[in-house]
């Protein structure tokens, strides 16, 4: 058995242009800390959080990646295992926000069908910097048709319930929606399809083109 | 200041690069102790009337240090640094029993049950650096004695060392058992010019291309000054927000992206010139970068998609499945992908995976010997973890974290021995070679797809 007991395993991958916080929304959600001084991702990292939805233990998976378009040739190995992905933009430039397209494009064309997304403006805080309006970026979701939520990593405003609304999706879509899964025991939901010791659903991560 | 925008240069590019020169001639406040105020992230509404206004040094107090900068000033480790940079959640220690074995396919099974598991080897902060000035004292003699001024400057100050002959033998075990850090600047540079070939190095005509690169834009300002601020701030020198580290990194990672179009500016090259930086001043900084990319396949590591990367990859994957079959298996059980966790390694030359001091001793062997000593040292990685990747209990995630951690050697010196006699086994060496000329050649025929885990 593994060291930490839980029901499912959620992967999820953080995307977005350079510097929009993708690293700082993580640190904050895994390990609810914000430091000014952060480093530069290079390639791609994860963290793990296990958290309890509806009476279940779901471990989340979250890949971070760079945003230099030059280590998209690496990070895209990792979209096909995603369950779910956050789209991140910056709320104070409009550069990271009109690249949320191509993002988007992006997953379309690498991540799995039906992987469940959300879009993400983060440093809400930054008011008086701030230049994407929250309608822009509810009319930008509604368009590709996606959830939206403005956060901040620095105050920790919006962060968990970016992370929970999209993992309550991807229970939903991939848990309950199973006829032998939903309400059934722990024990039942050894055999679901993300199960994290089947090794297909492992490798899917990490695998390479 | 006469900074004019180029015909074809991006707006915020050019707001990018003439803030830098601005504050270049005006310097910023409290350099070294303040944060500073940020002037080109998120651009609207600053002007640059704005910077000129209110850049500059405030006032002159006589040379007096306030409370706040002797603090600051009085908690710098040697290195300059006034915090350990907190972005690493995950500190490990490199047990230094594993690598006192060398490597081998028979010494590579897990020796005992009893070994730390990966939450055993975690450290809650950076232990300090164990220090020894007697010893430190001695080998600043020896080096003073090993190296001998090559040529002059105008000023008669020595400009280039080279080894004086008779001590030749002596250089490369004294390199592994660390450089004085007050012979580090003439020491790498010699080992670069020795490595790269003594003619390829022009230090006039390197510093000419370094100052007329400055003048000319750069695709890549924007990105540049995004990763600058988050390029090892816990230095004193890089802390301020434009100050005089910012500035430097600036102008050396905008006049390297404008030496090679395919290479470009790529994330990760920063911290290896802020590293350099702490060394050198800028034009050498750039001199030097022209020759990692140039003589020791950083260009390859750079350019587009990787291919440097890649057949790193490729040559550690060989060594670990030849040299310690029992990792290179679990590897492959639990779907390891290489990339997820060397990338980084090899981007930045291991800048964001080890302590400073530690960084700084690898590099003394890197500059030396070749680019062969990353790949020795991914593989040095993961054979001082051994036992803990081959744990009964090991999983997809205590992998990945253990692989992904700020490596803390439990001694320095384990490690570049173990590196040192990797390196010096030319069996192995020539099989590194072959490796990667194996890598090129699928990658020729197009058979490199899933070669890699």
């Amino acid at each position: 058995m593994a060291p930490q007991h839980y029901d499912f395993l959620i992967k999820l991958l953080l995307i977005g242009d350079s510097g929009v916080g993708k690293s700082c929304l993580l640190l904050r959600f895994c390990d609810d800390a914000w430091t000014p001084s952060f480093i530069t991702t290079i390639g791609i990292d994860f963290k793990i959080r296990t958290i309890e939805l509806d009476g279940k233990r779901i471990k989340l998976q979250i890949w971070d990646t760079a945003g230099q378009e030059r280590f998209r040739t690496i990070t895209t190995a990792y979209y096909r295992g995603a369950m779910g992905i956050l789209l991140v933009y910056d709320v104070t430039d409009e550069r990271s926000f009109n690249n949320i397209r191509t993002w988007h494009a992006n997953i379309e064309q690498h991540a799995s069908e039906g992987v469940n997304k959300i879009l993400i403006g983060n440093k809400s805080d930054w008011t008086e910097k701030k230049v994407v309006s929250e309608d822009q970026g509810r009319a930008l979701a509604q368009e590709l048709g996606i959830r939206f939520l403005e956060t901040s990593a620095k105050v920790n405003e919006g962060v968990e319930e970016a992370f929970f609304t999209l993992a309550r999706d991807i229970k939903t879509r991939l848990i309950d929606s199973q006829p032998d899964q939903a309400g059934a025991g722990a024990g039942g939901a050894g055999d679901s399809n993300i199960n994290p010791k089947q090794p297909a659903a492992q490798g899917a991560g990490g695998c390479c083109s | 200041m006469s900074i004019r925008r180029a015909e074809s240069e991006d707006p915020d590019s050019f707001h990018v690069r003439a803030t830098y020169a601005q504050l270049e001639v005006s310097g910023v406040p409290r350099d070294g102790i303040d944060d500073g105020i940020e002037r080109t992230r998120a651009r609207l509404g600053v002007s640059l009337d704005d910077v000129r206004n209110s850049s500059g040094v405030q006032q002159d107090r006589g040379g007096e240090l306030d409370e706040k900068e002797l603090a600051v000033l009085g908690s710098l480790d040697r290195y300059g640094f006034y915090r350990v940079d907190t972005a690493h959640d995950r500190l490990v220690r490199v047990p230094a029993a594993a690598l006192a074995k060398q490597l081998s396919a028979s010494a590579s099974t897990p020796a005992s049950s009893s070994s730390p598991t990966p939450a055993q080897l975690a450290l809650s902060a950076l232990p300090t650096e164990a220090s020894n000035p007697e010893t430190e004292v001695r080998r600043i003699a020896k080096w003073g004695r090993m190296l001998v001024p090559k040529a002059r400057d105008q000023g008669s100050n020595v400009q280039m060392w080279s080894v004086a002959q008779r001590k030749e033998p002596k250089l490369r075990e004294r390199v592994y058992k660390g450089i004085p850090d007050r012979w580090r600047t003439a020491a790498w540079e010699m080992f670069v010019r020795r490595y790269v070939g003594e003619n390829r190095m022009d230090l006039a005509t390197l510093a000419r291309d370094y100052r007329d690169a400055i003048d000319l834009p750069s695709k890549h300002d924007i990105q540049i000054d995004l990763d600058v601020p988050r390029t090892i701030t816990g230095h004193i020198m890089f802390r301020t927000r434009y100050g005089l580290g910012q500035r430097s990194l600036f102008h050396v990672l905008h006049a390297f992206s404008l030496l090679c179009d395919d290479c470009g500016y790529c994330q990760g090259m920063g911290p290896i010139a802020a590293t350099l930086l702490c060394y050198y001043e800028p034009e050498r900084v750039y001199a030097i970068l022209v020759q990692l990319h140039n003589g020791y396949n950083m260009h390859a590591i750079f350019s587009p998609g990787f291919p440097g990367l890649l057949e790193a990859i490729y040559v550690q994957e060989r060594m670990t499945e030849k040299m310690i079959p029992g990792v290179w298996k679990v590897f492959k059980e639990q779907g390891i992908s290489t990339t997820s966790y060397a990338t980084k390694w090899y981007i930045t030359l291991f800048s964001n995976s080890v302590p400073f001091r530690t960084q700084l001793r690898l590099w003394d062997a890197l500059f030396l010997e070749g680019h062969d000593v990353l790949v020795v040292l991914a593989v040095g990685i993961i054979w001082g973890f051994r036992d803990q990747l081959c744990a009964d209990k090991v999983t997809f995630e205590t992998i990945l974290s253990l692989l992904s951690s700020l490596f803390v050697p439990e001694q320095d010196d384990a490690l570049l021995r173990w590196v040192s006699r990797t390196m010096a086994d030319t069996k192995l060496r020539g099989e590194i070679r072959s490796w990667r000329e194996q890598w090129r050649m699928l990658v020729r025929e197009g058979k490199d797809g899933g070669v890699l885990l």
